[in-house]
């Protein structure tokens, strides 16, 4: 399975074509109605004094997302900001802040950012929420941040996400446990379907 | 096989008179066909940059490079100087940057990049801008 990312973590990173050069950098990446997967990027140019592009990157030109540069294969992939962002229904605005309930109706906590699978997938395969008391026990003082993996049925309003209740059986506290817990989550789930 | 570092400086003659045209300062690679395709040479007392193609040496040796002719070729692609530049791999992972080239002084060939992370063959090469090196995941 490809690296994991937070999609927050996804903003400044340089977009670089395969002939190595730095044509923009990511302002805010831009997800399907469901949250499913990335449609998108906004652009800014790159430097400290460069402002919002008019351009923007549609997924489909993206030849890979890694860790230190959203890769494409020439600069001609740029395209009016419209085209990316008419699809904006459930732009990560609206899912960052929601509440985080299971399908048996207990709430786990709110969404503070979307965990994104590396490469060419764009999927997105959980998120790191602060975990409410019923989730995770101990100090109430320590606010707990946690990771859970996104069930393949995921409902998605504005205000509220509804995630598989064995989801949160496989909740972890950073991104490298939690890529294995996303694996060890899928084949479960597979192991169920059959 | 010799490598970026050593041909720097190299005193750079014509072949006909001798003449000494400087020193070489750098040398320009198609990543996509992985050759060096330019070198560029600082005169001693001018400090004049001159652009000369790979086809106007006449041979790059140990402790001189001998040319054929001073004329600089009509067109010149961008110089983008490899020591030092970040290498990315297409997935948009970092594998750190540039330390030495090695290329092959008969032909112009490039044969490797050298890295903290080892070589990388000149096959995995995929292109070469101002930003990075980017090359094949291995």
């Amino acid at each position: 399975m490809n690296e994991l990312l937070a999609a927050r973590s996804l903003t400044t990173l340089p977009v670089v074509t395969l002939g190595g050069e730095a044509v923009a950098q990511v302002k805010d990446t831009v997800f399907d109605a469901a949250a499913g997967r990335i449609t998108g990027f906004t652009l800014s140019g790159r430097g400290l004094l460069s402002g919002p592009l008019k351009q923007s990157l549609p997924w489909s030109a993206v030849h890979a997302l890694g860790p230190h540069a959203v890769m494409i294969r020439d600069a001609l992939a740029l395209q009016d900001t419209s085209v990316v962002v008419a699809r904006r229904e459930a732009q990560q605005g609206r899912v960052l802040h929601a509440k985080v309930l299971t399908d048996e109706g207990a709430e786990v906590g709110t969404v503070l950012d979307v965990i994104v699978e590396g490469g060419a997938s764009g999927r997105v395969v959980g998120f790191r929420i602060a975990a409410g008391k019923a989730l995770v026990q101990g100090s109430r003082r320590r606010r707990h941040r946690v990771y859970v993996p996104r069930g393949e049925t995921l409902a998605v309003s504005g205000r509220a996400l509804v995630i598989p209740a064995d989801a949160i059986r496989y909740v972890a506290d950073d991104l490298p446990a939690f890529a294995s817990r996303v694996g060890a989550f899928r084949a479960g789930r597979e192991g169920t379907a059959s | 096989m010799m490598l970026f570092s050593e041909a720097r400086g190299l005193p750079v003659l014509t072949l006909a008179e001798a003449e000494e045209v400087g020193a070489l300062r750098s040398l320009t690679v198609d990543a996509v066909s992985g050759v060096v395709t330019h070198v560029r040479v600082r005169g001693r007392h001018s400090r004049k940059e001159t652009v000369l193609a790979w086809g106007a040496l006449h041979a790059v040796g140990p402790d001189a490079v001998l040319v054929r002719t001073t004329a600089e070729p009509a067109e010149v692609p961008p110089h983008h100087e490899l020591p030092g530049l970040r290498i990315l791999t297409e997935t948009g992972d970092t594998l750190g940057t540039v330390q030495d080239v090695a290329f092959e002084p008969e032909t112009g060939r490039v044969e490797a990049v050298v890295t903290a992370h080892g070589d990388l063959p000149a096959d995995q090469l995929l292109g070469l801008g101002n930003y990075a090196l980017v090359v094949r995941a291995a």
